[in-house]
């Protein structure tokens, strides 16, 4: 019996920015928006990344092992997954990504049908606003969506692209259909409350949440998020079910198990 | 001798959730567990006093990732035993209150450590489990099954003076259990049978590096069970004229392991590779919280309904085994 490692072959590298690359492997994870893969690096480490597509995971560098996955420009990646739950199959979406939280939301363009009519992206600057032309691509080619000023909407920072300012500040218009986010967590759960003030029910807002991960197989309880195995529980959690958490947005466990602030 | 008085015999086996938040949900939604087992207190603190007079440091980083890998047949883990000070432990404890009884689990490098752990956090647990027996270590250091061995009896000796709680000593099968239950069974409560198999190996064919990091892990799933249920049957001969029982640790999935494990001798069923869940695919997830709550209850039922078919009890099975 083999392991539970594909040895995938990197096909393609999409290079977004300095600090964000995409890499497209020979395997089809038959995964769905929102769930994600481990990476393993023999020698080096592991760590848990965002399918943004059946084939695809999209990287930023942060940090010792980001920057060795950066090293990897051919040969093959060693990933196991698909792992966690998912968005939900709904149609007509809005998508909310924040910097590299664009990516799993990506995977919503490359599902059977594009689950998502209206995408928000925001960064600091223009060229964290990774995959946009393929946001604009998708709509404009889509019998089933209108490609808009108000249908794809990006923020930066800077002002470079865009709306000036912060997510939060874009009037992000009311729907009958669901909000799936993932970004960092303080813009989710801020995006979240200004939403429900404008009485859009939490029900229909999912948050991708981020844990340090160990087994990635819901065993070891290292990513619980207030009880919730991010790997096995999430990592997508509908926000009326996580809003009141003590964690969210609080605390986390670090690689020790230990919680602290984050 | 004190017993743990539980509700239902089944509980979680060390290292399997392990933290008191991820106990808590579950038991909120009902899940079918008598008893919370978290991950092993360990002699590190954040008190400079303490460190300086025992020689503890602050933390153990444990192996880093993989720590686990599924072969298909077994799972095999290497954390080699992550430990967040006892401080936190103990605000965690404050912070996380459980209706279910807590069995806290304590390790250390030398007999004083275990004696001052569970000195210190005592009034927050109803019985210890002694990890005396993990296979697992980080490079360059040794595992506690190869450092304890020879200590266990001083260790549960000493440990009878600091509390009055029920006392659970974890066995390993890879070791020579058989005379390690003669030494202990006087001393204790209960006889964990037992820690993961092996350690075993897994290598990467393409890097030719072992998949853990760690580069062996204990092994554990339904394929070890035979191996537990020859080592629960074995000290059950030891101890079946005595008041000390049996925690049956490996493999259990399904109401017939509760039952078998019952006949070889033991009274209560630690679960752990069954909150996976295999898919048709070939992966190995992990099962969701309420996924875990239906599964313990379904477990749960299930052995009832077997006892209710054949007019018996669990305590009147446990080591009916007619060789």
């Amino acid at each position: 019996m083999r392991n539970q490692y594909h040895h995938a072959k990197i096909e393609e590298i999409i290079e977004h920015n300095e600090n964000t690359r995409s890499f497209i492997l020979d395997v089809n994870f038959k995964s769905v928006s929102g769930q994600f893969a481990m990476v393993w690096l023999p020698g080096i480490d592991e760590k848990p990344f965002s399918l943004s597509g059946p084939n695809m995971i999209t990287v930023k560098k942060v940090g010792p092992f980001t920057e060795k996955l950066f090293e990897k420009t051919d040969g093959y990646l060693d990933v196991r997954g698909p792992y966690g739950n998912g968005f939900p199959h709904t149609a007509k979406n809005t998508a909310i990504g924040g910097g590299c939280g664009i990516a799993p939301l990506i995977h919503l363009l490359s599902d059977n049908f594009p689950s998502v009519t209206r995408f928000v992206l925001a960064g600091k600057t223009k060229s964290d606003l990774i995959f946009l032309e393929k946001i604009i691509e998708t709509f404009k080619k889509s019998p089933s969506i209108t490609y808009s000023s108000e249908n794809v909407i990006a923020v930066t920072e800077d002002g470079s692209y865009g709306i000036k300012g912060l997510v939060t500040d874009v009037d992000i218009q009311e729907s009958d259909y669901n909000y799936f986010m993932c970004g960092p967590e303080i813009m989710m759960k801020n995006v979240a409350e200004k939403l429900v003030k404008k009485d859009v029910n939490p029900e229909r807002i999912y948050i991708s949440m981020e844990r340090y991960m160990k087994c990635a197989v819901g065993v070891c309880g290292n990513c619980s998020f207030s009880g919730y195995r991010v790997c096995a529980d999430g990592p997508v959690f509908r926000y009326d079910k996580i809003k009141d958490l003590p964690h969210f947005n609080k605390y986390e466990r670090t690689r020790t198990g230990e919680l602290v602030e984050k | 001798m004190p017993k743990l008085n539980l509700e239902t015999p089944v509980i979680n086996a060390c290292g399997i959730g392990s933290y008191l938040d991820v106990f808590q949900r579950l038991e909120q939604m009902g899940a079918k567990f008598g008893a919370w087992l978290p991950k092993s207190i360990g002699p590190f603190s954040n008190n400079p006093e303490l460190r300086e007079k025992y020689g503890w440091e602050k933390e153990k980083l444990g192996n880093p990732n993989p720590v686990i890998v599924h072969t298909g047949s077994v799972l095999l883990n290497s954390m080699a035993l992550p430990t967040h000070p006892v401080e936190s432990w103990i605000e965690e404890f404050e912070k996380t209150p459980l209706e279910k009884p807590i069995i806290g689990s304590v390790y250390g490098f030398k007999a004083d450590d275990y004696a001052l752990l569970v000195d210190m956090v005592d009034q927050y647990v109803n019985a210890w489990e002694l990890n005396v027996s993990c296979p697992n270590k980080e490079k360059g250091e040794q595992s506690l099954m190869e450092t304890m061995t020879g200590k266990i009896e001083s260790i549960v000796k000493l440990l009878r003076c600091v509390t009055d709680k029920p006392i659970i000593v974890k066995l390993s099968p890879n070791e020579d259990y058989a005379a390690l239950t003669e030494l202990v069974k006087d001393h204790v409560d209960y006889i964990g049978c037992g820690n993961t198999v092996g350690p075993g190996l897994v290598i990467d064919i393409y890097s030719k590096r072992p998949v853990l990091a760690g580069v062996y892990g204990g092994m554990s799933g339904p394929s070890i069970k035979p191996k537990n249920m020859k080592m629960v049957n074995d000290v059950y001969e030891i101890v079946k004229d005595s008041d000390t029982e049996i925690i049956a640790y490996g493999g259990i999935e399904t109401w017939e392991d509760i039952i078998e494990y019952a006949i070889a001798g033991a009274s209560i069923f630690g679960l752990g590779t069954c909150l996976l869940e295999s898919l048709h695919d070939g992966r190995v997830v992990g099962k969701s919280s309420e996924d875990i709550v239906e599964f313990t209850n379904q477990l749960w039922n299930d052995v009832q309904k077997h006892l209710k078919k054949r007019k018996t009890t669990l305590d009147k099975l446990v080591g009916n085994l007619i060789k």
